[in-house]
């Protein structure tokens, strides 16, 4: 944060070798460029200097509004001292939607003329807590600027500084032309107005009775504006009469400015030490109980009674008194910021209120349409009054209506009923109910509440009867991990897990009743084979099922080899490349000749052509149609996105490993793939649950969608005490990866070039050095181009197996992961740093041999930082060396040694001390290249390898010509680029 | 001045002089001095008011106004009563005197306001040799100004500060409260700048905060919640009056900000290229290159966390494109607007 003039505003600069996070630059390159700003810096020596720094200003308001609609993922990435002002944003956005502001006047140098500005009122009880959070959690980088030779500002004020800078930014228009009217008033006022609503904010003293207005004003807004300084809040609690003879009554409390400790004012009255002692904390207890009596009695005028006594802790109110402060003063009194509390089973949600409630699925109006099971037709609905869990009876619901108070007394207890609310059922159980579309019902029957139609933000509570609760138990029971009686399909090579098996059964249950399913795993725990399980399954019980799946480009020829290991009784039909079938027609003839004598048959084909050719995929229905890295439809506007939605399947499945609860554009339109209309339209989706659950935090909309989500998606993750037993410590998984048409143009090349040199030499020194050579040429151009040319073009576009590698690099990272790269080649590993540290805006440290052991252990010291960097790449030699690096719980071996007890060596070594994580290998093979031919004779001869591999490649250099042509000669699938 | 705007205690003040028949012209006339901004340098003191009253022409006139403070028994007494009810503690500390507190200072035996106009005394410079002149009569009316809008001013002129009552309410409270760490602080807001050593890149966590934006009804007469329920402001406007004239320019600015939290951000378009390889970035450079004048590779390269090499191949594009423009060589290359280099 910085000042210049009166303007506030933040300064993004870093120092030399740091990055600019993502997602801001756009914003703050619309800034203006400072040089030479001198702020406080760290000079290595334990002392603070002054140095001239450059970087992009915001002022308080546009740099507000650059970081309040970041997502608080993002926020959470970001280094603190750029995470603390977007939630301070955050912050101020949501005091002007409350409209918690007041006006200020701030001195000038001319004692006749004030500056007015808007200053955010922290009121809310939680406030203080979050502010003061936020003041704790402020890095010095982010008040390094100098107020004075060597002072600056202290945390609390400068959070305060931004805080109110950017609400007064944030409140003003633009222009003058823009500037809205005050609306009428006295003098004073509307000049204070004129001087809010614009540029303009000078205030000028206009005669001696305009002279108290500055003072009054500070001391007016006083109560509304501190924030720490020990100050107590206020607050009231209503309490329901004790006995027959007994009244309600309001009773005065002091809350500490943390809005923890809480100090009735009748104890303190009375003497109570700890009441005595908690008070003693605060600052002014009396005066601030009095001053804020004074003014509330002007909202709750029965408040005034209570002031005849010296320190007044409580009023008695009768039934109606309390009606009202149950109703209104209540609300107004929390919103300026007094603590309230009302009995709960008598708030507008609770147990003792008269309520409407919806009784949904009194029968289904039509059924269920092609596959959508539950998800298609109406369902018809009725409202009743209700009281609690129970339903009212007619007569009940008229004596209740019929009482004179709104507090009544009910079967012993005190209930509420509302003359408005009672007007409202009349209306709505006269009105004799509806229908909904079931997708709609169903949403709201998982969330079991629903807003009462013409009745504001009122919630009802929902029950259900028929299909719809049917439906609910099948869901919740699927949920529970019920284990059927299902066995594991005979045709499957390989054990399920019994995790496993649970995921088939609940895929299983899920799909059974319409539902799609999304298996959203954690990485490694085997989603492939849990799908492939299910398709062999559901072949078992009928032959010749058909099955789609889509995939990305870069795992298609995974997906084939997967298919062929574990249920190899189902036929694969890759529908990719110059080809692929050209019609409807064309494809089910190609399905039908590959599947004859088969199980079934797996089509597997990618996003970009499950696009390109919807047209006769759509005319094909599948038993089931399964999307893999569904995030791959997070943007639901995609052409592939709307494509798949297209996609006929009697069942819906979607894999994913990234954490899509929380990312709810993505979680959007998942769902809307797998049970349309469950989440509503898109827009009404993001307006209330997409917005306030990511940006802004909001716990209720968050918990309503997990009950509405929940049923519908099953997420493991490795740390499941449930799970991990079922584990072994290390699992290890091959990843497939293809080549780009450069890549594959260089090998060719290579190859051809290199083995015409070959050719005929006699076994021997030079024969030996030449082959290890092309090999060493083969291996830099499958991992990048840009390796093998040295050209400096580190696009990840240029590599399929770095393109593969970023997609699961981040699927790591986004859920927490802690990964190391290895790589044998220095150059290798250069281009890793600087491809995955601009990726992920933070410094991605290398580790290797060339550098300094002071250097080294720092670098092992970050990335064992809980805060340090998520990402640690390391070269294979350097790794080899007992390294302690126990944070980490995936390794990355990004190109292959050729002998695997070097690589085991280095992974082992690697988690040697302290390990208590799970670890997940994954070994990154080019397919069809040599890398993937010697990756099965490692696999199929691990013992012949283990007797012909010795050091290093060497064995390799003595094969023979032929034999060496089989091995590095492209395979047919290599490349699985997409056609332009 | 009209003085049926005024409070209670405004007319009270004026009161002696307005039921004095004989000095209606004056008062015309005074008023009028008052109204057009004549009065200048006006002090209150315990007993004491000075003021200085410069009429259209001639020499400024310095006016003294004097009363006798109210004794400090009298003071004393008044006090403790007030902090014996707290109705009228309470009053005292959102800065208003009630009728209650003058009939104390009554039953005290004490008059709050003065009975007539020889309980106060005037001096002028002016040659009127009258007890009243009408610059006299204009500081009057000048103080009851002030007092309208802050009714302690009163209490200041007959012996007690603001600071002075508030610390005197305290004493005399008879509760086993202790207020006495109470007080306005002054808020410390400055450190030295070395107790940023220990933090400067990272301090505590940062806490997870949740926001609930919605605050249910905020439309005509339920607009600024805090400001309605803070109480009579400046000049006993009501609360309600002061959140009217402020309402259209909240209303206004809160629209505005909730298009900003549902403002679609990179975020929101999960499969658009990255910002370094957009189309809008290139937008972004050519309006930096207008604002500053030109553009560096090294700025560029700084700006975007990418080398300088990236960065001067991204350059290049943008002058192949045909959006920039290169002058110089070297170590000295800038990239300018298209414009700027014609």
């Amino acid at each position: 944060m910085y000042r210049e003039g009166r303007e506030t505003g933040l300064l993004l600069w870093a120092p030399d070798d740091a990055h600019f996070p993502p997602g801001l630059r756009a914003a703050f390159l619309r800034g203006r460029w400072q040089s030479n700003i001198s702020v406080f810096v760290p000079d290595g020596e334990r002392r603070l200097v002054r140095e001239p720094v450059s970087g992009w200003y915001l002022d308080a308001a546009r740099a507000a509004s650059a970081l309040a609609p970041l997502s608080l993922t993002a926020v959470d990435r970001m280094a603190p001292s750029i995470a603390v002002w977007a939630l301070a944003s955050k912050w101020v956005v949501e005091a002007i939607a409350r409209e918690q502001v007041v006006p200020a006047l701030l001195a000038t140098e001319d004692p006749e003329v004030w500056s007015a500005r808007w200053r955010a009122a922290p009121v809310r009880p939680d406030d203080r807590a979050r502010l003061t959070g936020l003041a704790a959690a402020m890095p010095g980088v982010a008040r390094a600027w100098p107020v004075s030779e060597d002072r600056v500002l202290t945390a609390d004020a400068a959070l305060l500084e931004f805080i109110d800078a950017a609400t007064d930014g944030l409140l003003r228009a633009q222009t003058l032309e823009t500037a809205p009217h005050p609306g009428p008033g006295p003098s004073w006022a509307v000049r204070v107005g004129r001087a809010l609503a614009g540029p303009q904010n000078r205030f000028a003293i206009q005669g001696l009775s305009d002279r108290h207005v500055p003072d009054a004003l500070a001391r007016w807004i006083a109560p509304a504006t501190a924030v720490g300084g020990g100050r107590p809040l206020v607050g009231f609690r209503l309490e329901e009469p004790g006995g027959r003879d007994s009244t309600w009554r309001i009773t005065y409390h002091l809350l500490d400015a943390g809005g923890q400790a809480r100090v009735s004012v009748a104890d303190l009255r009375d003497g109570r030490p700890s009441a005595v002692e908690a008070a003693s904390r605060m600052s002014s207890p009396a005066d601030t109980l009095l001053d804020a009596l004074g003014r509330c009695a002007r909202v709750f005028p029965p408040i005034e009674r209570s002031l005849q006594h010296e320190l007044p802790a409580i009023v008695h109110v009768d039934a109606a008194e309390a009606w009202s402060f149950l109703t209104r003063a209540a609300i107004s009194l929390q919103r300026a910021g007094y603590w309230v509390d009302v009995p709960a089973a008598l708030s507008r949600v609770g147990r003792r209120r008269l309520r409407a409630r919806m009784r949904l699925g009194t029968e289904t109006v039509a059924e269920a349409g092609r596959g959508g099971g539950l998800l298609s037709g109406l369902v018809a609905f009725r409202w009743e009054a209700s009281l609690g869990d129970d339903a009212l009876t007619p007569s009940e619901f008229k004596r209740l209506a019929e009482a004179k108070s709104a507090l009544v007394l009910h079967r012993g207890q005190w209930v509420a009923v509302d003359p408005e609310e009672v007007e409202r059922l009349r209306h709505l159980m006269d009105g004799g109910g509806g229908e909904l579309p079931a997708a709609e019902a169903l949403r709201l029957a998982l969330a079991s509440e629903v807003s009462v139609p013409g009745a504001g933000d009122t919630l009802a509570d929902v029950v259900c009867d028929g299909a719809v609760a049917r439906a609910l138990e099948v869901l919740s029971s699927g949920v529970e991990g019920r284990l059927s009686e299902i066995q594991c399909p005979d045709g499957l090579h390989g054990d399920l897990r019994p995790y496993q098996k649970r995921g088939l059964d609940w895929m299983l249950g899920v799909t059974n009743i319409g539902f799609g399913a999304c298996l959203a795993d954690d990485m490694g725990l085997g989603k492939t084979v849990e799908l492939l399980a299910l398709f062999q399954s559901l072949c078992e019980s009928r032959r010749g099922n058909r099955f789609l799946v889509v995939c990305p480009t870069s795992v298609l020829g995974n997906w084939r080899r997967e298919v062929q290991r574990f249920v190899p009784g189902i036929a694969t039909l890759v529908h990719h490349g110059a080809g692929r079938a050209g019609d409807a027609r064309a494809l089910q003839a190609a399905m039908r000749a590959r599947m004859s004598g088969a199980d079934g048959i797996i089509v597997i084909t990618s996003y970009a052509l499950a696009r390109r050719d919807v047209e006769f995929f759509a005319s094909i229905e599948f038993d089931a149609l399964a999307l893999d890295e569904a995030q791959n439809i997070k943007n639901p506007e995609a052409a592939q996105s709307r494509a798949v939605r297209q996609l006929v399947a009697r069942r819906r499945l979607a894999l994913t490993g990234t954490p899509v609860e929380n990312r709810l554009t993505e979680l959007w339109s998942i769902m809307d793939f797998l049970n349309p209309g469950l989440l509503g339209s898109r827009t009404s989706f993001k307006k209330s649950f997409a917005v306030p659950v990511e940006r802004y935090g909001d716990a209720d909309a968050a918990e309503k969608l997990r009950r509405v989500t929940a049923p519908f998606i099953l997420r493991r993750l490795k740390t499941d005490p449930a799970i991990a037993p079922d584990l072994p410590d290390k699992v290890e998984t091959v990843r497939f990866c293809p080549l780009t048409r450069e890549q594959a143009a260089l090998y060719q090349a290579a190859l051809d070039e290199a083995m015409s040199e070959i050719a005929g030499l006699a076994p021997g020194m030079e024969r030996r050095g030449r082959i290890l050579a092309m090999l060493t040429a083969l291996k830099q151009i499958c991992n990048h181009p840009a390796h093998y040319l040295r050209d400096d073009d580190n696009a990840p576009r240029r590599s399929g197996k770095l393109t593969r590698f970023l997609e699961l690099l981040d699927e790591v990272v986004e859920t927490g992961g802690h990964p190391l790269v290895f790589t044998q080649y220095r150059e290798m590993g250069e281009i890793l740093e600087r491809v995955l540290t601009r990726r992920l805006g933070t410094r991605v440290p290398f580790y290797h041999g060339g550098l300094p052991r002071v250097a080294r252990d720092r670098i092992v010291a970050s990335f064992q930082d809980p805060h340090g960097p998520p990402v640690l790449i390391v070269s294979l030699k350097a790794g080899g060396t007992g390294l302690n690096l126990t944070r980490a719980n995936h390794v990355f071996h990004y190109d292959r040694w050729w002998n695997p007890a070097v690589e085991d060596q280095a992974t082992d070594r690697a988690f040697r001390i302290g390990q208590t994580r799970d670890v997940t290998v994954h070994r990154l093979v080019s397919q069809g290249t040599l890398e993937e031919q010697i990756h099965q004779i490692l696999e199929d001869k691990r013992s012949l390898a283990d007797r012909v591999v010795g050091a290093g490649e060497t064995w390799l250099s003595e094969l023979d010509d032929a034999t060496l042509h089989d091995l590095v000669s492209l395979g047919q699938d290599a490349v699985a680029e997409e056609d332009p | 001045m009209n003085t049926t705007e005024g409070a209670w205690w405004t007319q009270r003040w004026v009161d002696p002089l307005e039921e004095a028949r004989d000095l209606r012209q004056k008062l015309r006339k005074g008023r009028v001095l008052t109204r057009r901004g004549r009065v200048t340098e006006m002090d209150v003191r315990p007993g004491l008011v000075t003021a200085m009253v410069a009429e259209d022409t001639g020499v400024p006139s310095s006016v003294r106004l004097r009363q006798p403070v109210i004794q400090e028994a009298v003071w004393s007494r008044v006090v403790e009563r007030i902090a014996r009810s707290a109705g009228q503690a309470s009053q005292l500390l959102q800065g208003r005197i009630t009728e209650q507190m003058v009939q104390y200072f009554e039953e005290e035996g004490a008059e709050l306001f003065p009975f007539d106009q020889h309980d106060l005394t005037y001096f002028c410079t002016c040659r009127d040799d009258a007890a009243v002149c009408v610059h006299a009569v204009a500081v009057h009316y000048a103080l009851a100004d002030v007092i309208n809008g802050d009714p302690l001013v009163i209490f200041e002129f007959r012996g007690r500060s603001r600071a002075e009552l508030m610390e005197a309410l305290r004493g005399a409270r008879t509760t086993v409260i202790d207020d006495s760490a109470g007080g306005e602080e002054e808020a410390v807001d400055t450190e030295v700048a070395d107790s940023l050593l220990d933090t400067y890149w990272k301090a505590g966590i940062i806490p997870h905060l949740a926001f609930r934006l919605s605050a249910g009804d905020l439309e005509e007469g339920a607009a600024l919640p805090v400001i309605r329920a803070l109480g009579p402001g400046p000049g006993e406007t009501s609360p309600d009056e002061i959140a009217d004239v402020l309402a259209p320019i909240v209303r206004m600015g809160r629209r505005r900000v909730e298009e900003l939290v549902e403002q679609v951000t990179e975020e929101d378009v999960p499969d658009a290229p990255n910002p370094t390889s957009a189309e809008s970035l290139d937008d972004v450079l050519v309006a930096a290159a207008y604002q500053h004048g030109s553009l560096t590779s090294s700025f560029v390269a700084d700006a975007l966390g990418v080398s300088v090499l990236e960065a001067r191949r991204y350059l290049q594009w943008l002058v192949d494109e045909g959006r920039l423009a290169q002058v110089g060589r070297a170590r000295g290359t800038r990239y300018v607007p298209l414009e700027a280099s014609e």
